[in-house]
């Protein structure tokens, strides 16, 4: 409670106004989503005839709002698994297995102090963080996380992606210069170096899989990979695979290519006179591009939403009208039964335990199954959240395998870093190219 | 306070932007396209004009990838994704960078580039004459009509034209590659031996 | 047509998401003035001297030049590969030579040395 008081009596006067505000703003979103429940009628009318402009703004709204748990599950990830894999604990105190500790970071850059150096150019070191956080979210658009949860399917989706991705080397310039430190200067011609060296390679080692699909739509790419698991482009294109994963991995900025901010050799690179929040979009642009960059390893080589097999399509054509009484009895009776079942075993073997606590958790757990069941029911359904827990589980391998890389490679020198992209990286890229067109041609199809 | 400076800036820049778009929306009677073109080419007016009246030479090449960034925007509303991919890829992605690179690498106390404008005032006049004359002669020479409706291609649409009629122009693309690739490797050597 | 709407108000919807959150962030951080030094360059503790916007080596203009050329290259191959199975063999053809002739860069800046790192 002390640290609570503290912390409020360090906030300014408009941040005591808007952490007032935020429950108010709760409970009148609330009242909205109410409203919108009771009145549902003329609304969905207004929604159908703007149905682009409605699409816009949701889709805008959840890609804009999903980065933020994003870049937080990711951070922990990172704190945790690392932590293990140096045989540490990790973080431990806040919430269960200190799952909170990112978003305490979160709070904590938001609420620290963001600083101008007095020799910077305000105007560019504000807006370097805007492009490079932009950019890597403009990415998003393109993105297909499920059949049909899509932002927009371009036709030039891949170019898109790779035009949009380029931008961030503005931004890195942008705050690099603004900074006036010779540090961030370095650091952010050393990331833009970086970056343009390894597009090369990575824009060429996809070029590949375009001439086996014939489109730079994500999303057909990722429909023409349906059925069995070999299907995906990884198994038809294992070369340009691997480059594609060294090349987005120096794109992303991640170990054993971060020298951007390679803190034993030139401090924080371009961050280093950042502080508070815009040195927090940084921080989460840097782990918003770890998934996207998974992501579209995924989308592209490993099948995106396909399941790794043709799954039997299992519709359960369950009318809850036709159970006329016995869908009551069965609301009244289930809920009811379920509990006193589950809290059985508690009460039989656990003879120290009382026995409301038996129930409770007997209550508990049949709220677990009843979820557990419904999850199945819509994943067996509904094409979509089978496409997306496919979609999400396949990434967040790629984001374990970008935390472990990080746990176990050391960082290469710059020399090697910049030498590797296009002695080794770029003509083995072509000769895939090649390959592939001439193996396309003696095929000849 | 030198925030309220940069409000003031981004309103008065909001309302040089909103203005045509809504005499174009409202009197003109035009679609939400055309005020998207109109609100695109009013930016690339006014970062164009940026660019040659700033003093700071960094900001000057960044307002020079907004002006391209909004010529990337007018050729997607002129139905040409695919160009508009290409512009921000290689104008944006590319180009601006090998110049903010060249500023950053060639800005120094002892020679600010600041002053570097002022010194070819009378060859940039001529320049600007003469291409002011060569707008005015294609502006006037074009069938406006035709052009407005021959822009929707589709990128394979266009690949196989380029690929099938064009095959000549295309290598020479890369001959002219080549050749900036090894003119500026060479200067860049002899720059090296120099210093 | 709906694509250009989509990303010019996605790049609005994120650049007002960025400049909201610093503007929330603005004002409830909390702010000291401090002294002269808090506004110097860190630069690991010592005072800044010489020239901050000084001259870096021209290895990083070298890859970016690189970059412009095989940046173009890389748009005509994407075109190219769309429409491979159209083409086949004189397509083939035609792009060997092209990639050939740009790699004749690539080899002129390796015999240079400009790729290796200095």
């Amino acid at each position: 409670m002390t640290v609570m008081s503290r912390a409020w009596g360090r906030l300014t006067l408009p941040g005591k106004v808007i952490f007032t505000a935020i429950p108010l703003l709760l409970a009148l979103g609330v009242a909205l989503a109410l409203v919108v429940g009771i009145l549902g009628g003329p609304i969905v009318e207004l929604a159908s005839q703007y149905g682009a402009v409605l699409r816009f703004l949701v889709a805008a709204t959840i890609i804009l709002v999903i980065t933020i748990p994003t870049a937080f599950l990711i951070i922990f990830m990172e704190m945790k698994i690392i932590a293990f894999m140096n045989l540490r604990v990790g973080p431990d105190r806040v919430g269960p297995w200190g799952t909170l500790l990112s978003v305490v970071h979160g709070l904590k850059v938001l609420m620290k102090e963001d600083f101008t150096p007095s020799r910077a150019d305000p105007l560019i070191f504000t807006l370097a963080p805007v492009v490079v956080y932009g950019s890597s979210v403009m990415t998003l658009v393109v993105l297909p996380f499920a059949p049909g949860l899509f932002a927009q399917d371009f036709n030039i989706g891949l170019l898109y992606f790779f035009a949009m991705g380029g931008l961030a080397v503005v931004g890195l310039l942008m705050a690099g210069w603004s900074s006036f430190n010779k540090y961030s200067l370095l650091g952010g011609l050393r990331s833009a170096a970086q970056m343009v060296s390894y597009e090369i390679p990575l824009t060429l080692s996809v070029a590949g899989l375009l001439l086996l699909a014939g489109t730079m739509s994500v999303n057909q790419l990722v429909a023409n990979q349906s059925g069995w698991f070999t299907n995906w482009y990884v198994f038809q294109q294992p070369l340009g695979f691997l480059i594609f994963f060294i090349a987005v991995t120096a794109e992303a900025n991640r170990t054993p290519f971060d020298l951007t901010e390679a803190d034993s050799e030139i401090v924080a690179g371009f961050a280093t006179e950042y502080s508070g929040m815009r040195f927090g979009f940084f921080f989460f642009a840097e782990y918003v591009n770890v998934f996207i960059v998974s992501a579209m390893t995924v989308a592209l080589f490993f099948g995106g939403w396909n399941a790794p097999f043709p799954f039997p399509a299992l519709a359960i054509l369950l009318d809850p009208g036709s159970l006329g009484i016995w869908l009551l009895l069965g609301i009244a009776i289930v809920p009811l039964v379920g509990t006193l079942v589950l809290s059985l075993p508690f009460l039989l073997t656990r003879s120290a335990m009382p026995a409301w606590q038996a129930i409770v958790l007997g209550f508990v757990l049949f709220n677990v199954a009843v979820v557990g069941l419904l999850g199945v029911w819509a994943f067996v359904s509904f094409d979509w959240v089978a496409g997306l827990l496919w979609f999400l589980a396949k990434t967040y391998v790629f984001v374990f395998t970008f935390v472990w890389m990080r746990a176990t490679l050391p960082r290469v020198r710059i020399d090697q870093l910049m030498g590797f992209a296009w002695k080794w990286l770029m003509p083995a890229a072509l000769l895939n190219l090649f390959v592939t067109a001439g193996a396309i041609l003696v095929v000849g199809r | 306070m030198g925030a309220w400076k940069y409000l003031l800036g981004t309103a008065l820049l909001a309302g040089i932007l909103l203005t045509p778009a809504l005499i174009v929306m409202g009197p003109a009677g035009g679609s939400f396209d055309d005020a998207l073109f109109v609100v695109l080419a009013a930016l690339m007016l006014v970062s164009g004009l940026a660019v040659v009246t700033m003093r700071d030479i960094i900001r000057c090449g960044l307002a020079m990838i907004v002006c391209f960034l909004a010529l990337a925007g007018i050729y997607g509303v002129a139905g040409s994704p695919l160009v508009a991919a290409a512009q921000v890829l290689v104008y944006v992605g590319a180009i601006s960078v090998l110049v903010l690179f060249a500023i950053m690498l060639t800005q120094s106390k002892r020679a600010p580039s600041r002053l570097v404008f002022q010194t070819q005032a009378g060859p940039a006049a001529v320049l600007a004459v003469v291409i002011a004359l060569m707008v005015t002669l294609t502006v006037t020479g074009t069938a406006w009509n035709e052009v407005a409706e021959r822009m929707r291609v589709g990128a394979s649409a266009l690949a196989a034209t380029l690929f099938a009629d064009y095959v000549l122009p295309f290598e020479i693309v890369s001959v002219l590659l080549l050749m900036a690739v090894v003119g500026g490797v060479f200067l860049a050597k002899r720059e090296e031996r120099g210093s | 047509m709906t694509a250009v709407w989509y990303v010019v108000g996605f790049a609005f919807a994120a650049v007002s998401f960025v400049f909201v959150t610093i503007g929330a962030a603005w004002l409830i951080s909390h702010r000291n003035r401090g002294d002269v030094h808090k506004g110097v360059p860190y630069e690991s503790g010592i005072d800044t001297y010489g020239d901050t916007h000084g001259r870096f080596g021209l290895s990083f203009y070298i890859y970016a030049l690189l970059f412009v050329a095989f940046d173009i290259e890389v748009i005509f191959i994407y075109l190219w590969a769309i429409v491979f199975r159209d083409l086949m063999a004189t397509g083939f053809v035609s792009m060997v030579v092209f990639v050939a002739i740009l790699l004749l860069g690539l080899a002129y800046a390796w015999r240079k040395g400009v790729l290796t790192w200095r």
